[in-house]
């Protein structure tokens, strides 16, 4: 009270209110001022309504902690080449590699990725050591340093792993390896092996054999990677291991130069055909470089934008109701800070300043407990458990991103309120009527339009790529949020009829339409994007489904010893009977060409036939080609005995399941060779049958056919039936049998038909269910709780007329159901759409085309054909009744219904 | 009638001449109950018929102090915890002059105003010398019992134009 | 002394709602209060006090008819110039729940002053002086740990904030028992004394009996009027 006497106010009488707008700023005045305020306010206010202000900053913090974790995490595994320079160069001013070239070659900055023009000069004699030093200049000291693989002999055949050589006590190779155990090799006959060799059986001090040589050498230490910890490796001199030392094999020395290896220093090196890692360049990186530019993968973008789009929708929508209840609770306390000459804009910004306070503090919190974990990882070396461990790299810029995102997030969802806030008539909430501008009934009409927009948009989308209908999906999505509260409106007029808890619980929901609807708008949104992906996903399944052939059984597997000499598949055939004991062995036969180069058949189906526009059938097997053996091969393959197809078979006809690809009987098959001459067809005699399971047969061919089209055959393929001789198989035995085969030699391939794998369709409808259920009952009890304290004096009133507690659970329970029940029934109705259209472009539109669009390639024709579409309807069964029930059956459970007397605040 | 408890009253606090009891008994009453000294020395005489007060020995400038006897105290407590019935307050002239200009269907509500408004001036006057005087507690209480009744008559008066008002006879009056 | 009234209504009407549901919630009342002036506004409820108030402040607008505060016709102003001139020109006083809970007793009177971009540290400064005008010693307790009385203190303070001198007040003693009501009263009183122009409205004649002039509202017009005291009389 500045002002004192009747006086002073005289003299001040001069400044009037109309052209108070335009007093010059004295001093002590602040633009701010008004902000601080209203921050100060909401700061206060976050920390009396705890349990309020506690949910939204999960609401918002978690988003935030989950993503800034992930990132964070995902950065540490990702090893830059800048963090990867100690284990690529240890101290050594480079890494020289050559190429098989001697010409010419283009790299990227890392060293990484290199590519060799169209027409190569292809290397005639290895680079010296000296010619390498001449090209670095004098002064430079080379050290070889060769990398590659080396077969080394295990209990039951050879094992393949990573061979480094390098002497590794020379002092540029510090830090390519850590020393954990023993010492580091003094000559070529020792080496040293990483953990994981250790794993496999090898122990410190005792002696292995290398390569298919079998040399002996001794380990003497064990050393790991920086980073690669899970890797199986062996590092020994150099000539050790590595058998093959031609240019472009691996070979290469680490430089320690005079002066640091510029960008210049590299592109004269890949002139003469040598590809450099340098310190200098990687740690420095060059502008003007790099002929590998990631391609921006747009379909990506817009996926992580539709991402980004839903979280923050998703959190705006759930903290909407927090808000919507925060204001009605404040009120008064508005029209107070009105009367006190807050403005309209005022009174927004104390609201929007709720928005901020939480978004921000949520946000924060989520930072920085996101980063501390990440830390935490980092510390307690859990990148172990994954087999990499980068060191600590937290992605700022992402980071922040995400923090940001959190506090719009919160400054988003109360928007709405704010405005609200803004509209309140102060008179009447000064004189305890309602003052609430009365909800308005969404936008209607915007919300028509953004809903047929996005219908529009999705019909084009389908013929681009998935991820553009989900994005259409989007827009419909925001219309019918927008919808809401009408949608809202209208399912309270259909409660009119339902008993007494339920029409009450219904009616409430709809007078305080703002909170609800966007309770329900969150649960609607939840629902949709789960339904779409669990009906995306299920189509996309049953279409692979649908086109799934293999050429063997179920339960039987394929051993294939490509192009071995008889003596070696000898070898290999007794190997697979040792460890089959009693499983009876079908052999088959491999076509090789006129010369005896093995070739490949694949059948070839004319167009009309049910598979892809004709062409090659692409089936699963331990190759395309298909079996070719005897009558007991396809009795096997057919999964049954039928007399007229063997007889047929016997008289050299390929016998065939599937009736569309015999034509004039005859069936087509492209042969595919390595050598030079180039895929041609051929047709052989050929009968239809039906197969036991036609899926799993395709075409069996007996070699007199195979002959007599001008091909040779071999007995080099093993079916063994093991379902059907009950020998029971899991997978560390089909890991190890895998392996032992494959280490017999180059060729050997070993292939166990599994039938169709839906894949993990079961586990991933699971997790959409799974995160539905946290969404859709987060949203619902959120705003269940927050409307309790609504409706406590209308429960009082109920008690005090004699309502039993049972009766006012209902209440409650019947409030969860309104907001889940419609919620989900709208969203899993606009779910099911979005999910036909993306299962219509996943199952009939194979390339993406969004690149075609964006390069003006013009409008992709509608994808032509029936889509699979299938609906997961159990799935489906339990978001639309399960969740509604069970939402329901919680807020009962836990509605509090002990009778506070309460006074009404006007 | 209370001027016997008053004088009672002053007079257990210890002896007093007569003018002493006529000023302390308007000081505690805020001079809103005058009294003569006439009235002070009759009903000190009846005191002392009934034996409630004794009179002392003459002095030399024929003043008599008054004491209270035993009897006198057991009066006054008996005064002080014996309740006021109604039926003791003198008739109010404001009630009759209402009542029977409704019942000679006079219009009552310039009645009303009249007597609002100059009550509220009454009040005025109560709260002036109520915020100016620097008066003891005793006075303060007289005061704010006047204050009370006048705002009692103004709820009364109000509540009478309310009834009044809406009641079919005094409607025309109205407009 | 004579000078141009603080608050003026001249000929104001409010109507509520239209069509056959309208309320005249004021019918052709005209009024003013000059500085150093107490009016007290009285009537049954529904009478039209509290639109009364609300016109005054610029927190209501009239259907007809003009209301001036410090000289500035408030019909032309728009809602951010009105609340403005509240923030300046008018003080709001309530019958309870007058501070904002969230904020101490010194921070709630600096809340005008800051929303008119005054800074923390000089809004501060003046609502401690305000507080301890009004005799409140204790300017950082939160409204519910400070007495009826007290909070009523506070909202007087901060009504008189800053530069202003009008402040309206509705039944601010309505929560009060009678000693700490007269409190009340004796502080608006003073308040008055020094300058401003205070504006009360109640339906309790022991408190309107402070005030120079007192108003009779009936059905929204002015019944009867006190003449003002002598004493005070210009």
């Amino acid at each position: 009270m500045s002002a004192g006497t009747p006086g002073d106010l005289l003299t001040e009488r001069g400044g009037r209110p109309g052209d108070a707008e335009e007093r010059p700023p004295a001093a002590g005045r602040s633009p701010l001022a008004a902000l601080s305020a209203a921050l100060r306010i909401s700061r206060r206010d976050a920390r009396r309504a705890k349990g309020r202000s506690a949910l939204v900053m999960v609401m918002i913090g978690l988003p935030v902690l989950v993503i800034t974790l992930l990132l964070t995490l995902l950065e540490i595994a990702d090893i830059s080449s800048r963090e990867g320079l100690g284990s690529n160069i240890g101290a050594a001013d480079a890494r020289i590699k050559t190429t098989s070239f001697r010409g010419e070659v283009y790299q990227d900055v890392a060293g990484r990725l290199w590519a060799a023009p169209a027409d190569p000069v292809e290397s005639t004699r290895p680079w010296t050591a000296s010619e390498v030093t001449a090209l670095l200049g004098a002064g430079t000291r080379l050290v070889p340093a060769n990398q590659g693989s080396v077969d080394v002999r295990g209990k039951e055949g050879y094992d393949h792993v990573s061979a480094h050589e390098v002497d590794l006590r020379d002092p540029l190779a510090a830090g390519l390896y850590r020393l954990v155990e023993g010492r580091l090799p003094a000559s070529p006959q020792e080496v040293v092996i990483s953990p994981e060799m250790r794993e496999r059986g090898a122990r410190l001090g005792a002696t292995l054999a290398v390569t298919r040589q079998d040399r002996p050498v001794r380990v003497v230490g064990v050393i790991e990677h920086p980073h690669e910890l899970a890797r199986a490796e062996i590092v020994g001199f150099p000539g050790v291991l590595l058998l093959d030392r031609r240019d472009g094999n691996g070979t290469g020395w680490l430089a320690d130069t005079p002066q640091p290896v510029t960008w210049a220093d590299v592109r004269r090196l890949n002139a003469a055909g040598l590809v450099a890692q340098s310190r200098a360049v990687i740690a420095d990186p060059p502008a003007d470089t790099a002929p590998y530019t990631p391609a921006n993968n747009a379909n990506q973008i817009v996926a992580i934008g539709l991402a980004g789009v839903m979280i923050v929708l998703e959190v705006v929508l759930l903290a909407g109701p927090a808000f919507a209840v925060g204001l009605r609770r404040r009120r008064r306390e508005l029209a107070l800070i009105a009367a006190q000459g807050g403005s309209p804009g005022h009174l927004r910004l104390v609201v929007l300043a709720d928005g901020l306070v939480l978004g921000g503090g949520a946000a924060a919190l989520g930072l920085v407990l996101g980063v501390g974990l990440a830390c935490l990882a980092v510390l307690l070396e859990a990148g172990r458990l994954v087999g990499r461990a980068g060191p600590l790299d937290i992605p700022w810029g992402t980071v922040a991103a995400v923090a940001l995102l959190g506090v719009l997030s919160g400054l988003a969802a109360a928007v709405v309120p704010a405005v609200q806030a803004g509209r309140q008539d102060v008179a009447a909430v000064l004189g305890g009527r309602r003052g609430e501008a009365r909800d308005r009934a969404g936008r209607p009409v915007l919300g028509a339009v953004l809903l047929l927009a996005g219908i529009v948009a999705a019909v084009f989308a389908v013929r681009v790529e998935a991820v553009w209908v989900f994005a259409a999906a989007v827009l419909s999505q925001l219309g019918l949020i927008a919808l809401t509260p009408r949608l809202v409106r209208g399912a309270a007029g259909l409660a009119a009829r339902l008993p007494l808890p339920f029409r009450l619980a219904a009616r409430d929901a709809s007078r305080h339409r703002g909170r609800t609807a966007s309770a329900v708008a969150a649960v609607m949104t939840a629902t949709a994007a789960f339904t779409a992906a669990g009906v995306a996903v299920s189509s996309d399944v049953a279409d692979r489904r649908d086109a799934f052939q293999a050429t063997i059984p179920a339960g039987t597997m394929g051993v294939a010893g490509w192009g071995l000499d008889d003596g070696r598949w000898a070898e290999v055939a007794e190997a697979v009977r040792e460890r089959l004991p009693g499983v009876p062995l079908i052999e088959a036969a491999e076509p090789r060409d006129a010369e005896g180069a093995v070739v490949d058949l694949h059948v070839v189906s004319d167009p009309g036939a049910p598979f892809l526009s004709g062409g090659e059938v692409h089936v699963q097997g331990v190759s395309n080609t298909p079996p070719i053996g005897d009558a007991r091969l396809l009795r096997l393959v057919q999964g049954r005995s039928d007399p007229v197809a063997a007889e047929a078979f016997a008289a050299g006809k390929a016998v065939v399941f599937d009736p569309a690809l015999v034509r004039d009987g005859r069936l087509k098959l492209r042969v595919i060779s390595a050598e030079d001459t180039g895929p041609w067809e051929i047709t052989v005699p050929a009968v239809a049958a039906a197969a036991a399971d036609p899926r799993h047969a395709l075409v069996v061919l007996p070699a007199s056919a195979v002959e007599s089209a001008g091909l040779t055959t071999a007995p080099r393929r093993l079916y063994a039936d093991l379902a059907g001789a009950g020998h029971r198989t899991d997978l560390e035995w089909e890991v190890r049998f895998e392996r032992d085969l494959m280490t017999m030699g180059q060729g050997v391939d070993v292939y166990l038909e599994r039938g169709f794998e839906g894949g993990d369709l079961a586990l991933q409808l699971w997790l959409l269910l799974g995160a539905a259920l946290v969404l859709v009952l987060g949203g619902t009890l959120a705003a269940t709780g927050l409307a309790a304290a609504d409706l406590r004096p209308d429960l009082a009133t109920m008690a005090s007329v004699g309502a039993p507690p049972g009766t006012r659970r209902l209440v409650v329970a019947g409030q969860a159901g309104f907001v889940a029940g419609l919620g989900v029934l709208v969203g899993a109705l606009a779910g099911v759409v979005t999910g036909v259209g993306a299962a219509w472009n996943l199952t009939l539109q194979k390339y993406s085309n969004t690149a075609v669009l964006l390069q003006g390639g013009g409008l992709p024709p509608f994808p032509e054909g029936t889509p699979t579409v299938e609906i997961p309807w159990p799935f489906l069964a339990a978001v639309v009744i399960g969740l509604p029930v069970l939402a329901a059956a919680v807020a009962g459970a836990f509605a509090r219904t002990g009778v506070a007397l309460t006074r009404r605040m006007t | 009638m209370a001027i016997r408890q008053g004088l009672l009253a002053l007079l257990s606090m210890g002896p007093r001449y007569g003018y002493q009891l006529r000023a302390e008994f308007e000081a505690s009453t805020g001079a809103t109950w005058p009294l003569n000294i006439g009235q002070v020395y009759t009903t000190l005489s009846r005191l002392e018929r009934d034996g409630l007060v004794a009179p002392g020995e003459q002095d030399d400038q024929g003043r008599v102090v008054y004491s209270i006897t035993e009897a006198g105290r057991t009066e006054l407590e008996r005064w002080l915890s014996t309740p006021v019935a109604p039926s003791d307050r003198p008739r109010d002239e404001l009630v009759i002059k209402l009542a029977m200009a409704v019942t000679a269907r006079a219009d009552v509500r310039p009645v009303i105003q009249a007597q609002r408004t100059a009550t509220m001036r009454a009040l005025q006057e109560l709260v002036r010398a109520k915020r100016v005087n620097g008066a003891g507690a005793a006075q303060l209480l007289v005061l704010e019992s006047m204050i009370f009744r006048a705002e009692a008559e103004q709820r009364w008066l109000d509540h009478c134009e309310a009834v009044l008002t809406a009641s079919p006879q005094t409607q025309e009056t109205q407009t | 002394m004579s000078f141009d009234p603080v608050v003026r209504l001249a000929d104001v009407t409010r109507v509520h709602g239209d069509g056959p549901q309208a309320v005249h919630a004021l019918r052709g009342v005209s009024m003013e209060v000059a500085a150093g002036e107490l009016v007290a506004v009285m009537g049954p409820s529904g009478s039209g006090k509290s639109t009364l108030l609300n016109l005054a402040g610029g927190l209501d607008r009239p259907t007809s008819g003009a209301v001036t505060v410090e000289g500035t016709p408030l019909t032309s102003l728009t809602a951010k110039e009105l609340a403005a001139l509240r923030r300046r020109h008018a003080g709001y006083v309530f019958q309870d729940l007058n501070l904002i809970p969230s904020l101490t007793a010194a921070e709630n009177v600096m809340l005008p002053r800051e929303l008119d971009g005054v800074r923390a540290r000089q809004a501060r400064r003046e609502a401690l002086a305000a507080l301890a005008e009004v005799g409140l010693d204790e300017p950082d307790r939160f409204p519910d740990e400070l007495s009826g009385g007290q909070r009523q203190r506070v909202a007087i303070a901060r009504a008189l904030a800053g530069e202003r001198r009008l402040l309206l007040a509705d039944e601010p003693t309505g929560a009060l028992d009678t000693p700490t009501g007269d409190e009340v009263l004796r502080l608006l009183r003073a308040r008055c004394d020094a300058g401003a122009a205070v504006l009360l409205v109640t339906h309790e004649s022991r408190y309107a009996a402070w005030a120079d002039r007192v108003v009779f509202l009936r059905d929204g017009e002015i019944a009867d009027s006190t003449d003002a005291a002598p004493e005070t009389a210009r």
